[in-house]
């Protein structure tokens, strides 16, 4: 039997890309999940959201990060997933635009709080468009063939 | 593999899709704001605290950089003296902290004690900063005593967390 087929190239260049996008948001939430006020703190800085909603936005993005990096990772759902993680980036990306746009001296809290993380700039944005960009291609390309969807959706068809 | 662009954009397709992502979302949702319930950091579901009008601490230097120091070296350290800042909320500082240890928690809103700072300037002694299990923390106080003028300062890698796997001491209560 051939493995190397082009399909199945796919399908791995497809799970490297999952594993790779999906860690980052894992990464990115932790410091967010653990310490939220000073994520609210990152997020008030861009003054893009009415100060009420500031700590509850902080406190429900950061588990949605998690939720869809693992679903991404897993393969649970990974077009679902693949859209969510599409809706933050591009949610990010308007946000660091305008930050920079009316030069806010300021971190961008991706990964760490404002006060001791990476300053932004637009490679910063150029980044975030890189990953926007797995991102849609995953949310078209991928299938979830190599995940848990793949495996249940394989023993149904063999049940 | 068919990129099959026509069939997923169809409305038919993309409408359970985006249902079902936004239940991924929900649950989601669920899920940090119970953990916020449980969460030693919990902040209020709403805030009125004005962030939109944070004003800097005033800051009289760029710092170069905060040097990082291991639970041994602070060992050592200890014995020809030096200031232990611990940069945790005030609960966790009660629960257990590093013998001698100042409670100082961080607080991104606000500008550290001006005595507490004065007190550090004028010292000699090198002030080092811990934090918990944020890995932020203690490195945003360590800067800001550093912006503030304070000359040496140091942090200490991994925290108390750190200090505690080391099998150093530990102390419970009031320290100073």
């Amino acid at each position: 039997m051939n493995y190397l087929n082009k399909e199945n190239i796919f399908r791995t260049i497809n799970l490297g890309l999952r594993i790779y996008l999906g860690w980052i948001f894992i990464y990115a939430c932790y410091y967010k999940i653990l310490d939220p006020g000073e994520f609210a703190l990152s997020i008030a800085s861009y003054q893009f959201l009415p100060l009420i909603l500031v700590n509850i936005f902080a406190l429900i993005l950061a588990w949605v990060e998690l939720f869809a990096g693992l679903g991404l990772i897993l393969g649970f759902r990974p077009r679902e997933n693949s859209l969510i993680i599409i809706g933050m980036l591009a949610m990010f990306i308007i946000g660091i635009s305008s930050a920079l746009y009316r030069n806010l001296s300021m971190g961008c809290g991706c990964f760490a709080s404002t006060a001791v993380g990476e300053e932004m700039t637009t490679g910063t944005l150029y980044r975030d468009l890189i990953w926007l960009g797995i991102g849609v291609y995953l949310f078209f390309a991928e299938d979830g063939f190599w995940g848990i969807e793949g495996i249940f959706r394989r023993k149904k068809v063999a049940g | 593999m068919n990129l099959r662009i026509p069939d997923i954009l169809r409305p038919a397709n993309l409408l359970p899709l985006g249902l079902k992502a936004a239940a991924i979302v929900i649950m989601a949702a669920i899920a940090g704001l119970l953990f916020n319930l449980v969460n030693p950091r919990a902040i209020p579901y709403f805030s009125s605290k004005p962030y939109d009008v944070i004003v800097s601490c005033p800051q009289e230097e760029k710092a170069p950089g905060i040097k990082r120091i291991t639970g041994r070296e602070l060992n050592e350290m200890r014995v020809a003296g030096v200031i232990i800042v611990d940069s945790r909320p005030v609960s966790e500082y009660l629960q257990g902290h590093i013998p001698g240890a100042i409670s100082l928690p961080y607080d991104p809103l606000a500008c550290p004690d001006p005595k507490i700072v004065e007190m550090m300037k004028g010292g000699e002694q090198v002030v080092v900063v811990y934090g918990g299990t944020s890995p932020d923390e203690g490195v945003a106080l360590a800067q800001l005593l550093h912006h503030q003028g304070v000359p040496m300062v140091a942090h200490l890698e991994g925290g108390f967390p750190a200090w505690v796997q080391a099998g150093m001491t530990v102390k419970k209560g009031e320290s100073r």
